[in-house]
């Protein structure tokens, strides 16, 4: 699987028309600096030489190259940025899901109701709506209309705290630093906004579709016979069955959340590994660019992973399977 | 006596039209849809939508706008004579925005036919003929999904150049594992049908049987998820003109717009604030009605 990413990834990057070496020396520079640098990064070898350097390089030593705009290996660089989109990322996830679930529950038991027509219309406006735009909106509005929440960045710059975990709300707490703890946050609520509301649909509609699926089964069926309360029926023992395939879009979802964050952060200036990306393709930067898609696809990997394993907590027949 | 044989056969006729399943399956549907305000208020979006794109450009308010500047009137708030006021290089955002329907549109035709056109033959490949071709298959489609697909459309893109052009490629080369992991599913249920067996029976080759029988029962899961495909394109699109790897200004796409809008937050939100708001429109048009029609496609859902 990683392998044919890594294949997949080093097939875009060398068909690149452009040069980014020449990019990179300047208009100025002569022939021979150009020629120091590709060999620097290795570009004067043979495709199938660099392809294996390439593959053996990543599994062997971590290694996905250098940067051409840092100088500094990509490595090092998704290191520094990564907490701050994983922390953005989970806790947009935590948000969509505690409130995708309560509406794709209420619009599946009152389904064709008014209610339902609406949680639809919400859901998919969460689809429809550009990010980046929502982005620029919220800006406009929380920030520089009501002044509720800060604009762009990540913490103001004298809260920041000694990296420890590199998640600010974490580290904060740890510090006992609430005031930076609290700062962090408000920073963090508007690209939070943003990118729960478009995962956020996608669930609500699994979660509506699967427990309309559930409901109709012989054993909600039993359990109402039984004069069990709704609320009992719903919650106890129809919603568990029900988040199993809603499941799978969770982990789905998880991420092209990933994916988004290169509008997100790059709108609220969160520096995160989004935001790396965006600078990246600015400056034709290959390796940065290819490592971070490598990178974010390793966390594809790992969440679906994880869904599976969830799986197995939520439903008994596949785990003695 | 003629006449009444005729009319036996008209009446025979009328009644096997009113008992050809297919036909009593598309009025149901229709019925369906109209029943569904939420699918008719995406239908007239859409509607709507490719009307104003065919809107020839002599009939905008200020058709000049869209290749020249005009300085004197720039940063002007909307008013009467500028809708949805004028940018920073005094061009109608009105006129532009109309106009920006025209590229989004026919650009996100051209996503979907180049992902449907990959997508589906292997997808139909791979679920009719099973076994290794179908394990080869499934696997490239599996690393496709592994890479979120907004990363793999900006790779691409940045490997071949930012154009307009290229961004359709990318965004149509990186979406085709869609299409081929549903047709796949859908053939092979469809593989295990008993009118497929018969048709097999009674002779029929492989190209036939796909043709006539295993396509056409793909038809309607093709048609909601390109239906949805088509409203994420345009997003798509927008997205990599606002990264600044799509259509490039002074093109009136709407990503563009909203990129070099951007700048002016918040004094002058017009110029960013309007050409979102026809992404958003545009696609939520295609979500509800691609949402809508696998209610009614699809009879799993029917109970």
């Amino acid at each position: 699987m990683l392998i044919g990413v890594l294949t997949i990834t080093f097939v875009i990057s060398h068909v690149i028309p452009g040069d980014p070496v020449r990019l990179m020396a300047g208009k100025l520079a002569g022939e021979d600096v150009w020629q120091v640098l590709r060999k620097e990064y290795g570009l004067d070898k043979p495709l199938y030489e660099q392809y294996i350097n390439y593959i053996a390089g990543f599994f062997l030593r971590g290694d996905l190259g250098r940067s051409l705009r840092t100088r500094q290996p990509v490595m090092s660089d998704l290191a520094d940025y990564f907490p701050a989109s994983f922390e953005l990322v989970t806790m947009s996830m935590l948000v969509s899901v505690l409130v995708a679930i309560p509406i794709g529950v209420v619009s599946a038991t009152r389904k064709d109701k008014l209610i339902d027509h609406g949680s639809r219309l919400f859901a998919l406006s969460g689809v429809a709506m550009p990010a980046f735009w929502l982005a620029i909106l919220l800006q406009l509005i929380l920030g520089y209309g009501l002044h509720l929440l800060p604009i762009s960045g990540r913490i103001d710059m004298a809260l920041a705290p000694k990296p420890i975990t590199g998640s600010y709300l974490v580290d904060t707490l740890l510090e006992r630093d609430f005031s930076a703890f609290w700062n962090a946050l408000q920073h963090m609520l508007m690209p939070v906004m943003v990118l729960s509301f478009g995962s956020l649909s996608v669930i609500t509609r699994m979660v509506r579709s699967s427990m309309l699926e559930v409901l109709g089964q012989d054993y909600v069926r039993t359990a109402r016979a039984y004069g069990l309360a709704d609320r009992r029926v719903v919650y106890g023992y129809a919603l568990k069955n029900a988040m199993i395939p809603a499941m799978t879009h969770i982990g789905m979802s998880y991420g092209t959340l990933f994916g988004y964050t290169v509008l997100v952060e790059t709108v609220f200036d969160y520096p995160g590994v989004g935001l790396y990306i965006t600078n990246a393709i600015l400056y034709l930067d290959f390796p940065a660019i290819i490592g971070a898609t490598i990178l974010l696809s390793l966390v594809v990997v790992v969440a679906n992973l994880a869904v599976d394993f969830v799986y197995c907590l939520l439903d008994p027949r596949i785990r003695y399977a | 006596m003629k006449r009444t044989a005729r009319k036996l056969a008209i009446g025979l006729k009328s009644s096997s039209i009113q008992k050809d399943p297919r036909i009593r399956e598309l009025r149901f549907a229709m019925h369906q849809i109209r029943h569904s305000p939420l699918t008719v208020f995406g239908l007239i979006l859409i509607a709507s939508l490719v009307f104003i794109s065919i809107i020839p450009s002599s009939f905008l308010p200020y058709p000049k706008d869209l290749e020249s500047v005009n300085f004197p009137s720039k940063l002007q708030p909307p008013s009467w004579q500028h809708l949805f006021g004028t940018d920073d290089m005094g061009r109608d955002v009105f006129t532009r925005v109309i106009y920006g329907s025209r590229i989004s549109l026919s650009m996100s035709l051209i996503v979907v036919a180049i992902a449907m056109s990959i997508g589906v033959p292997l997808g139909g490949v791979a679920g009719y003929l099973g076994g290794r071709v179908d394990d080869l298959i499934m696997r490239l489609t599996d690393i496709f999904f592994a890479i979120p697909s907004v990363l793999l459309a900006l790779a691409i893109v940045s490997a071949l150049g930012p154009s307009i052009v290229n961004a359709t490629i990318a965004i149509g080369v990186s979406w085709w594992p869609f299409y081929t992991r549903l047709v796949r599913g859908q053939v092979l249920s469809i593989r295990e049908e008993t009118y497929v067996e018969a048709a097999r029976a009674i002779g029929a080759k492989d190209r036939r049987i796909i043709l006539r029988h295993i396509l056409p029962n793909c038809a309607p899961i093709i048609i909601v998820q390109s239906s949805m495909q088509f409203g994420y394109a345009i997003l798509m699109l927008g997205t990599l003109g606002f990264l600044g790897l799509g259509a490039r200004p002074p093109a009136p796409e709407w990503g563009v717009m909203i990129g070099a809008g951007r700048v002016y937050i918040p004094d002058w939100w017009w110029i960013a604030t309007f050409p979102g708001l026809a992404i958003f429109i545009a696609v939520l048009g295609f979500c509800l009605v691609g949402d809508g029609l696998r209610d009614v496609l699809d009879p799993r859902l029917r109970r």
